[in-house]
This record gives C-alpha cells, structure tokens and sequence, in this order.
C-alpha cells in the first residue's frame, strides 16, 4: 500500500505485508469462530438446510483470509476488502440469530422471513464489496485510536452501571472524570473543576429543571 | 375564503391573549432547551411537564406543550449541526451537511439558515393546516399498507441516493439498518427475533440509542484523534449571518423542502423522516454540483430543516381532524387533551373551534417566536464551539448518557449507545456512511410490517403492489431514482480506477 | 402562571431532597420523599393518563409528590419485573393493567413474576369498558348481523388490532372464540394505528378501549356495535351492552389497579389505598377519569382483597381464551 497517500489526520499506516499477515489472520480467526458458533448453535436444520449458509460462508472466510495472508490474493483497497468482509460477518451472525424462527406460512410472512432475506441480500452486497476491494485501488486502512474509544466507552458504561445504585450526582461526576481521560491533553486540577461545575449543572438541571424522575444520591 | 378568516381571526384573538402569548413562549422556550440536550426529546419532557399542565386552562395547555415540540425540531437541528448527533430521526439528513459546515467554521450561516427555512415552512404549512386540513385528511387515509410499503421503497432509494461515496456500500448500510430494526419481538406474531435471550432488547433498539453511538459518539472518538481539525474549527469560526450567495443559494431548497415536507408530513409513522431525506435527495439531484454534498452545502441544511419542520406542522392535521396520533409525540399530546377533558376527534374543529383555531395561530405565533428566540442564540452556539475540546466532549458525553437513559429509564441504552459508538467509530474507518444505516433502520419496521399487513389483506396477492395506483407511482419512481444513481456511479469508478 | 409554578416546584423540591437525604424514618411518618409510580406503558396511552389524574390527587392527600415513571418494553412486563425487584417501602408503586397483572401469565412462559404473589394489591383505579367496532360501510347493522356476517365470511374478513398482548388484541380473542372463528388478524403498532385503519377502511373489524372509541362514534368514522360490561356507559349512552345485543358472553373490560412489591407493610398499603379511595371520591378528578368513559370501583370494589380476587379470576378467565388460540410469545 505504498502508492496509497496516507489518510487524514496523520494516522500511521502499517506496511503492506505485515498488514496482508495480520488482516489474513484475523479473517482466518474469524472464520473459524463463525464456523464453531454455526456447529454449536442448536439450529433445528440438518446439515444442507438453513445452517448451511452460515457454515459455507465461513469457509469462504477462512479460505480469503489464506490467501491473503500467504500473499496470493492483493488487497488493493484494503478499507473496502475488510469492511465487507465484516458485515459478512454481521449478516452471518443474523443468520444465525433468526435461524429457528418460522418462515412463510402459506402467504403469510412468519417472523423470520423478512431477518433472513434481507441478511442474504447483506451477504451478496458485502461479498461485492470485498471483491471491488480486490479489484480496485484504494486507501490504506486507517490506524485506529485506543485511548479514546477505551475511555469514552468506559464512560458511558460506568454510567449504565452506577446509575440507578449511586444516583445521579455520583454517576455523572464518574462518567465525566472517565470520559475526560479519552484526550491525551488532560489537565487534572482543570478537569476535577468542570466535573464538578457539570456535575452540579446536570443535578439541577433534569431533576428539576426538566422534572425527569432522577435519583440524586445513593438509596442507604 | 371567507369562513377561513373569520376562522383565523378567532384563533388568532386567543393566541394572542397574553397569557396565551406567555404559554407559548414558555413552551419554546423549554422546547428548544430540551432540543438542544442531546436525547431528551420532546416525548420524555412533554411527559414530565404535563403534570404542570394540570392547573391550566386547556387551549393553554396545549398551546404549551405544542410550543414545546416544535421547539424541540428547532433544537434538534442545532445539536445536529454543531455535534453531530440528531434528535430525532427527521434530523439525521441535517448532520451531514450541516456538521460539515460548523467543521469548516460555518455553523453560524448553518444555524441561521435552519431558523430561517423553518420559519417560512412552518408559515406556510401552517396555512395549507388551516385552508385544507380536512381534504388532506383524506389523502393520508387513501394510505393502505401497499401505499406504505411503496413508500418506504422509495424512502430508502432516498438514502442510496444521497450517500455521497459507492453506491454499494450505501445498500450494504441499508440492508445492515433495515437488518438492526428486526431485532425485537415480532409485531405480528409476538416472537423474539435476534434478541438473543435479552429482555432489553425484546422492544428492538431504540433509534436515539443508534443515531447517538454512531454519529454522537462515533464522531467524538474521531475527533480525538485528530487534533488538528479540532483547532482549526475553532480558529476559523466566520460570519454568523448567511451572506447573500447564502440566502440566493437556499431560497429555491427552502421553496421545496417546505412543499415536499408539508405533503408528506400528513402521512401517519415516518413521513417526517421521509421527508427530509426527500427534500435532500431531490436538492442534490437537480444541483449542478452534486459533489458538494455531504461537504457542506448550505442547501443540504436548508432543504432538510425546511421539510422537517412542514411536516412537524402538517402533522398536526390527523390529530386535529381525526383525533388519530401519528407518532408517538402526538399520541402524548392526545393524552394532554383527555387529561383536560377534551377528546380529540373528528369533531374537534366544529365542538371547539377555539380550541382548534386557537392551536393553529398559535402554531404560527410558536413560529415567529422560535426564530427570534434562535436567530440571536445563532452567535451562543457558535462561542460554545470556541469551547476547548477537551472540555466540550466530556459534558456532550454526559448529556447523552443522561438524555438516553431518561427515555426509559433504561441503563441497558446507555451502554448500548457506548457499543454503538464504536460501530459508528469503525464505520468512519472504514468509509462507511452511517446516514443510510440510520434510515434504513428508522424505515425498516415500517417497510416489513406494510409489506406483511399488505400481503395478509390480500391474501398472499403480490400484485396489489403494483396495481394499485398510488403505489404503482411510488415504486415506478423508486426504480427510476435507483438506475438515475448508479449509472453515474458506474462510469464514475471507471475514471476513478483509470486516473489512479 | 407556569413560571411560578416550575418554581414553587423547585423550592419544594428542594427542601424534600434535604429531607429525603435523611435514613428512612419509622413507618407512621410515610411517606417522607416522592414516591415513584412506575407506569408500564407509553406516556400519553391510557393506562398513563389515568395514571396521571388519580397521582396528582394523591400527591395533595399524602403531602408528597408521586412521580410517574414510564417503563417500557415487552408488552409492560419490563415494568412489573422492576416493580418486583423494588425495595418493599412504598416509594415504588406500579400502575398493573389487564395485559400486565394477568393476560402475561399466558402470553409470558417466561415472566418473571407472578401478579397474584410478587404484589401487594393496593386497589382499582379504573376500568376501561371494550367495544365491538367496525368500518363505516361494514354490511352489518347490529350485533346479530354483525355475528351472523362474521361466521358466514369467516375468511374473508379482516380483524385489527394493535399488537400481539394488546388489550385489543386479546379482547379480540375473546370475541373470536365465543364465535368460534378465526379470521386474519392484522396486527399494528399501536391502538392509534389500528384505528387509522378502520377509519381508512382498510381492515373489517377491532375491539378497543372506550377511550379510543368515543369520538370515532360520535363522529361517524366507524361502526360501534356494543359494549363488553354489564350496564351502558354515559359516554356512549346509545351503544348497547353485549348482553342487550345477543352476546352475553364477551364481557370485556381493560382495568387498571395500583399495586406495591410484596412485602409492603399494611399500614402504608392501608394509606395508599385511603388516599386512592379519596381520589376516587374528588368530584374533580372523578369527572375526568368519566369524561374518558371509566369504570369507577365503588364500595367493597375498592378495597385490596377485591383486587387479589380480580387479578386471581382475570388471570384465569385470560389464560383460559389466550391459550385456546394458541397466541403465546
């Protein structure tokens, strides 16, 4: 991917080969992940019946992740290759998820008719995808960030979790100090303030301001 | 024509009482607060203030708490502008350009056209409510389930179309929203589908928890690792005010979004977010330069905004002369009235004229109210961007969890709006457009249970679809919209491929 | 004015929340900080609004405010799981509901709670008579035809209603077993929804809650032919009672009734249920809860042993139609 500029923002891009190593492997990974789910999953159907989608495509996974890796298949634009190849994946894991609901009844659509069609219309759009990925040039994957997806995640979570227990003012003083951490500039004594200028803006702000049924402190 | 004034007259001479005046302005008030707060929308306050509304004479009620919600529509676009994150889904299409504005340093124009296209929809739709609310009534029932299916076809044609890069990818995101929107118990027969054991996730997804994680959040996390364009946002903040090139650009998308929006605000579930997709569709399609889109052309916000708020308008016109809600803001406002003992219906406009005229002035007073409340508040969003970063994600971070969880009081959404943000993360990586996804998502329940009720009513006869005339249109246009965008794009990746 | 209202609220909020702050006093001191009413359904529906009217009296008889909080998901049972999970203190109510306190036994294999065991019944709220509905141009006049047309075309027709569970859904049921057919049910989300479409013409027949129902009638958008409780309501005096038109069998009526987590002690069971009687009795708040077509509890209706009854025999009554149909989730 040496022709590729190098994306916005002054992501890294990582060697070809090395790339080609590590994408193969993950599709590789993937693909087996996919296929041991499909062989434990307790679907009604035999062998050939519905169950047989979710199976064939992972090894066609497996089977492109070889390729790549060993080098005989070119990822000319990467970005496409493996984001197809991810919502294979996600429509695989729809398959799988709707394989036990009824179909058609006569005329009538059963609950699984609609999930099932539209993950095979996914497949056949994502498996384009790919193969424009292995047609045609384009940009370098991008290097993805850590430390803020982490944090902002983090974040939020400890939200969702401490909420209801500790009340508001004590969850949203944590998910601020949490999220805050995502940016490398942090400034501690900085950030403790506008926690605590946010925390009590919020505290005022839904519970009365907006009337919203808000616990402020921990229920003792 | 007569009647129709004397009818105005009566509404507007209790509109226009003070307290009447006072009651809208407080509701536009705390509409547009609560727009702009990320997740809490105007469903969850309108819920919590109708309690206040106990003590109050009905008209003002619901003066109020209609004040309330096309408040919020105002509100929502400013937080789609200047964070990324929409409301509501009728504002996802404004996030595309108008975020793209705010980055270049324009939020200012951005902002103050979305005020302005509103106030002259929300004008004009306002009198097509009162001249022919009745008849246009009758339109939205001729609206069966094939109507509806064709329509959602349509709809997402709408999202390929306006996606900006492949036109593969953008049916791919499609197909994953419309796949998304499965998830949850089945309408008709009451199954679990792709719920996998979780309780939570029995009533599906909820739209504000995608719409967050992808754009909101999704959008922070790429924002954080690239400090560059952070500060250059906030070095370059230019005019407030849209120049003249501006307001020439958008006075023909503003003229279309507001028809687009008011016809198809009427239709019951969707036709807002139709709309404004619509809108934008249409705008980039006739533009002789399609490219800008998605960059940040000031008609994509104009467009949108300006259909958006017609149809917020227009789609008062089942609720006042059926007494049946469209969505669920509506069904709120229903409850409103029943609390004040007055049972919306198909007599509404001949038991309470005053009621109902009164509602309409009021809707255009809201109006006018809002865009003198938002013009001058144009220049505090814009100082809120000066805000530095490390300090603006965290309190975007924390509304959101707050705002997301107040909808139902669920943390299990807030943690999925935390997953979401790193599907929305990934898709940006991986030059996915995250616009498409959302509408497919919204349209989604919509398209599959039409499309059964359709086949159920006609027992199995898939030709009703296309022998029915509204819907024969419908779809007819769809195919055409369909070929018109991938044939460019087919010769557009030939010389993409050729040039490289 | 509003204004000094959001106000007056705040400064009374305020001085709660310093009250609230204080270890849980002695029972006779109940209640000392809001107490949270979950309500299982959507802000503005029903079961909300009625919610909402007999709360706003019982915040003034009990000095402290009750706050509604809607809890959403599967068909309301998300709701009643959480009120279960609730500390047994009387700080957390629940609005239960004919779908939630007794037709989810049968819709529910996996319900996490059991409506006649996991509560302390408080008392009845209202009732929400059903009414037998049908487009404006359906052939049949009355009941009788309405009946005679139903089995003669039991294929052709097509019934809507506003989703599996709902009260219009399972109603329905009822009316379909007594007549012994099974039509094409055409499900939609929502009772709003349904009724566009009957008034649209694009399905036969429905049942729904009087609330819905009144203004459709009076307005001539749709066909009522009679109404599933024993006497005639005043909201639409000249609908007849199932048993005038012939079928005395289908008596339905959606209620709600207020209940707290087992395990709340008597005396504040016994309060609540006192300051939703004098609710019942405030001529204002009674006249709003009957202008929506309600069913007031009167008497020995209201007390908490006639709630465990009403939940014990609905709960059977429901189970009975919903299995018959073989409708479970």
């Amino acid at each position: 991917m040496s022709e590729a500029s190098p994306p916005a923002g002054g992501g890294s891009v990582i060697s070809g080969e090395s790339q080609n190593l590590y994408g193969g492997t993950t599709l590789i990974v993937v693909g087996l992940v996919m296929l041991g789910i499909s062989f434990y999953h307790p679907g009604l159907a035999g062998p050939f019946g519905p169950i047989m989608w979710p199976r064939v495509l992972s090894a066609l996974i497996i089977l492109a992740g070889v390729a790549v890796a060993s080098g005989q298949l070119r990822v000319r634009g990467p970005k496409d290759f493996y984001g197809g190849a991810a919502l294979i994946g996600l429509a695989m894991v729809a398959m799988l998820a709707s394989i036990d609901l009824p179909g058609m009844r006569g005329f009538a659509f059963g609950p699984g008719t609609a999930p099932r069609l539209f993950a095979m219309l996914l497949v056949g759009a994502s498996i384009g995808i790919s193969i424009g990925g292995l047609l045609f040039e384009g940009p370098a994957l991008e290097r993805y960030a850590f430390r803020g997806p982490i944090f902002l995640t983090a974040s939020v979570l400890i939200f969702a979790g401490t909420i209801r227990p500790l009340g508001l003012v004590l969850s949203s003083f944590a998910t601020i100090m949490v999220s805050a951490m995502a940016t490398p500039d942090l400034k501690w004594r900085e950030t403790l303030l506008w926690a605590v200028i946010l925390t009590a803006f919020c505290s005022l702000l839904f519970p009365y301001g907006l009337n919203l049924p808000f616990q402020l402190w921990p229920r003792f | 024509m007569y009647e129709l004034l004397a009818n105005l007259a009566l509404g507007f001479s209790i509109a226009l009482s003070p307290n009447n005046m006072f009651l809208c302005l407080v509701g536009a008030l705390v509409g547009t607060l609560i727009g702009v707060l990320p997740g809490i929308g105007p469903l969850a306050t309108i819920a919590m203030l109708l309690p206040i509304t106990f003590g109050l004479p009905p008209v003002g009620a619901l003066i109020m708490l209609a004040g309330i919600y096309y408040g919020a529509q105002y509100g929502g676009s400013t937080t789609s502008i200047l964070i990324n994150i929409p409301g509501e889904s009728s504002s996802v299409v404004t996030c595309l350009d108008g975020h793209q504005m705010a980055r270049q340093g324009r939020a200012g124009p951005a902002l103050s056209i979305a005020a302005i296209g509103s106030f002259f929809a929300g004008c004009v739709s306002t009198v097509l409510v009162a001249a022919l609310g009745k008849p246009l009534t009758e339109l939205a029932l001729l609206f069966g389930p094939a109507e509806y299916f064709s329509l959602m076809v349509l709809g997402l044609i709408f999202a390929v179309v306006l996606a900006k890069g492949s036109v593969l990818k953008a049916i791919a995101m499609v197909l994953s929203g419309l796949m998304m929107s499965m998830v949850g118990s089945d309408l008709e027969t009451g199954a679990e589908r792709m719920s996998f054991g979780i309780p939570e996730l029995s009533d599906g997804i909820g739209f504000v928890v995608v719409a967050m994680g992808v754009f909101g959040f999704g959008e922070i996390m790429r924002n954080l690792e690239q400090v560059s364009t952070r500060e250059i946002v906030q070095a370059k903040v230019t005019g407030l005010m849209p120049t003249l090139k501006d307001l020439k650009a958008a006075a023909g998308a503003i003229g279309r979004g507001t028809i687009l929006g008011s016809i198809l605000g009427i239709l019951p579930g969707g036709g807002a977010v139709i709309a404004a997709f619509a809108a934008y569709t249409f705008e980039k399609r006739i533009s002789k330069t399609p490219e800008r889109f998605g960059r940040g052309a000031i008609e994509g916000v104009a467009a949108p905004e300006s259909a958006n708020n017609a149809a917020a308008q227009t789609s008062f016109i089942p609720l006042l002369t059926l007494g049946i809600p469209p969505n669920a803001v509506m069904a709120l406002m229903v409850g409103a009235m029943t609390i004040h003992g007055i049972v919306p219906g198909p007599q509404v406009m001949t038991k309470q004229p005053e009621l109902f005229w009164g509602m309409i002035a009021s809707m255009w007073l809201g109006n006018l109210m809002l865009v003198v409340i938002n013009l001058p508040l144009v220049g505090m969003w814009v100082r809120l961007l000066r805000v530095p970063y490390r300090h603006l994600f965290p309190m975007i971070i924390i509304f959101c969890c707050i705002g997301v969880y107040s909808l139902n009081n669920a943390a299990f959404d807030a943690s999925m709006t935390a997953i979401f943000g790193l599907v929305g993360y990934w898709l940006v990586k991986h030059d996915f457009e995250p616009a498409p996804m959302l509408l497919g998502f919204v349209l989604g329940p919509l398209m599959e249970e039409n499309l059964r009720r359709a086949m159920l009513i006609a027992r199995g006869d898939a030709t009703v679809f296309v022998t029915r005339p509204i819907s024969a249109t419908l779809l007819a246009l769809a195919t055409i919209l369909l070929v018109l965008a991938v044939l460019p794009m087919i010769r557009a990746r030939r010389e993409e491929v050729f040039t490289e | 004015m509003p204004s000094f209202k959001v106000f007056a609220g705040v400064f009374a909020s305020v001085i709660s929340l310093g009250l609230s702050t204080l270890p849980a006093a002695a029972q006779a001191d109940y209640p000392s900080r809001s107490i949270t009413l979950i309500v299982p359904f959507a802000a503005g529906g029903p079961t909300d609004v009625v919610s909402r009217i007999v709360g706003d009296h019982m915040s003034r008889t009990l000095g402290q405010t009750i706050v509604i909080e809607n809890t959403l998901g599967a068909g309301g049972t998300m709701a009643g799981a959480r009120a279960r999970d609730a500390t047994p203190d009387g700080y957390t109510l629940i609005t239960g509901h004919m779908g939630t306190h007794a037709a989810s036994v049968a819709l529910y294999p996996n319900l996490k709670y059991n409506p006649s065991t996991d509560f302390e019944p408080i008392g009845m709220i209202a009732g929400t008579p059903v009414l037998i509905l049908a487009r404006k141009d359906f052939p049949a006049n009355d009941l009788k035809e309405f009946v005679t047309y139903l089995k003669a075309n039991a294929d052709k027709v097509n019934m809507a209603h506003a989703g599996v569970g709902s009260v219009s859904h399972v109603t329905c049921l009822l009316l379909n077993s007594i007549l012994g057919i099974k039509p094409t049910a055409v499900p939609y989300n929502g009772t709003g929804p349904a009724m566009n479409a009957l008034v649209g013409k694009q399905v036969d027949y429905m049942c729904d809650q009087i609330v819905n129902v009144v203004p459709q009638v009076q307005g001539g958008t749709i066909k009522a032919y009679a109404v599933g409780i024993p006497a005639r309501s005043p909201a639409l005096p000249d609908i007849p009672t199932s048993k005038e038109a012939g079928l005395p069998e289908f008596q339905a009526s959606a209620w709600n009734a207020m209940f707290a987590p087992k395990g709340t002690p008597k005396p504040i069971v016994d309060k609540l249920n006192a300051a939703l009687s004098k609710a019942l009795d405030d001529p204002t708040t009674r006249k709003r809860l009957l202008d929506l077509g309600s069913e007031l509890p009167e008497g020995q209706a209201r007390s908490s042993q006639a709630l465990a009854e009403l939940v014990k025999s609905e709960t059977s009554k429901w189970s009975t139609v919903i299995k018959a149909a073989g409708a479970t989730n």
